[in-house]
């Protein structure tokens, strides 16, 4: 019943707050509402009995992604001019609401099975056990994609000898 | 009683609204936002069924899909201000040099 409310309440505020996100004419507002959208999926994580995932979520998320968008819309706007136009807005909608409407008709029409199994906890244990024996090779793949994405941000971000400031 | 369809209803809905601040937006710092929007979403339909079918691989696979988002947040970032220095301006819509 608890996980219920739990749900109910982190659904609505998920919704709304990205809701807020892509609809708020102050950018800077919008991202805000991102920092609390990514809190609510944590809460939704620990409702899914995945405490770990939730603790990465709020650090890389909303501690780290978030804060580098806002510090990116910082280094490119003025803060106190920041209303946004928007462009395409018939075609958004017609897009997102067909994408609701197929998405939602399939999970509704469709044949949900439980599980019989033991119940898992999401624990950092099992967790590991997965990334050293059967997703190993993926786990080093991912490493050298971060270090490629540090190398590569670096690069591309860094003023250029004699570019005119 | 809250089942698989509530959590998959929840991130249709998400993944929508994504779509929509994606295709809305006109700054690059917000279709970046949108597109973060998205990836959440998918990431509760993993978990969810990592949930409910009792197995640690929709787990493993949120761990990466949040790795690879804080990768393309960073390059997108580095692009934006990269392009933003050069020529001055964060609208996709002048962006178009390349476009045949």
């Amino acid at each position: 019943m608890s996980e219920a409310i739990a749900f109910y309440v982190l659904s609505g505020l998920v919704l709304a707050s990205a809701w807020s996100v892509v609809r708020n004419e102050n950018l800077f507002h919008a991202g805000l509402s991102l920092i609390l959208c990514f809190v609510g999926v944590a809460g939704i994580y620990v409702n899914l009995d995945a405490p770990f995932l939730g603790a990465m979520q709020v650090l890389i998320y909303a501690g780290a992604i978030a804060v580098l968008l806002l510090f990116g819309f910082m280094l490119t706007h003025d803060l106190m001019n920041a209303k946004q136009e928007r462009n395409q807005h018939a075609a958004g909608i017609f897009a997102a609401v067909l994408m609701a409407l197929v998405l939602i008709g399939t999970i509704a029409g469709a044949q949900w099975y439980g599980s019989s199994g033991q119940p898992v906890k999401f624990g950092v244990e099992s967790l590991a056990r997965r990334y050293m024996q059967q997703d190993l090779v993926s786990f080093e793949v991912v490493a050298l994609l971060l270090l490629a994405s540090l190398m590569g941000a670096v690069v591309i971000a860094r003023k250029e000898e004699g570019s005119r400031d | 009683m809250i089942g698989l369809p509530h959590y998959l209803i929840l991130s249709a809905l998400l993944f929508s609204l994504g779509l929509y601040g994606v295709l809305t937006r006109r700054n690059a710092i917000g279709v970046l936002m949108a597109v973060e929007l998205m990836f959440n979403s998918v990431n509760i339909n993993l978990m969810a069924f990592s949930h409910y079918m009792m197995d640690t691989a929709g787990l493993a696979f949120c761990i990466f899909v949040i790795t690879v988002a804080a990768a393309e947040v960073t390059v997108g970032v580095a692009l934006v201000l990269s392009v933003y220095r050069n020529r001055n301006l964060i609208d996709l819509d002048q962006v178009a040099e390349l476009k045949g």
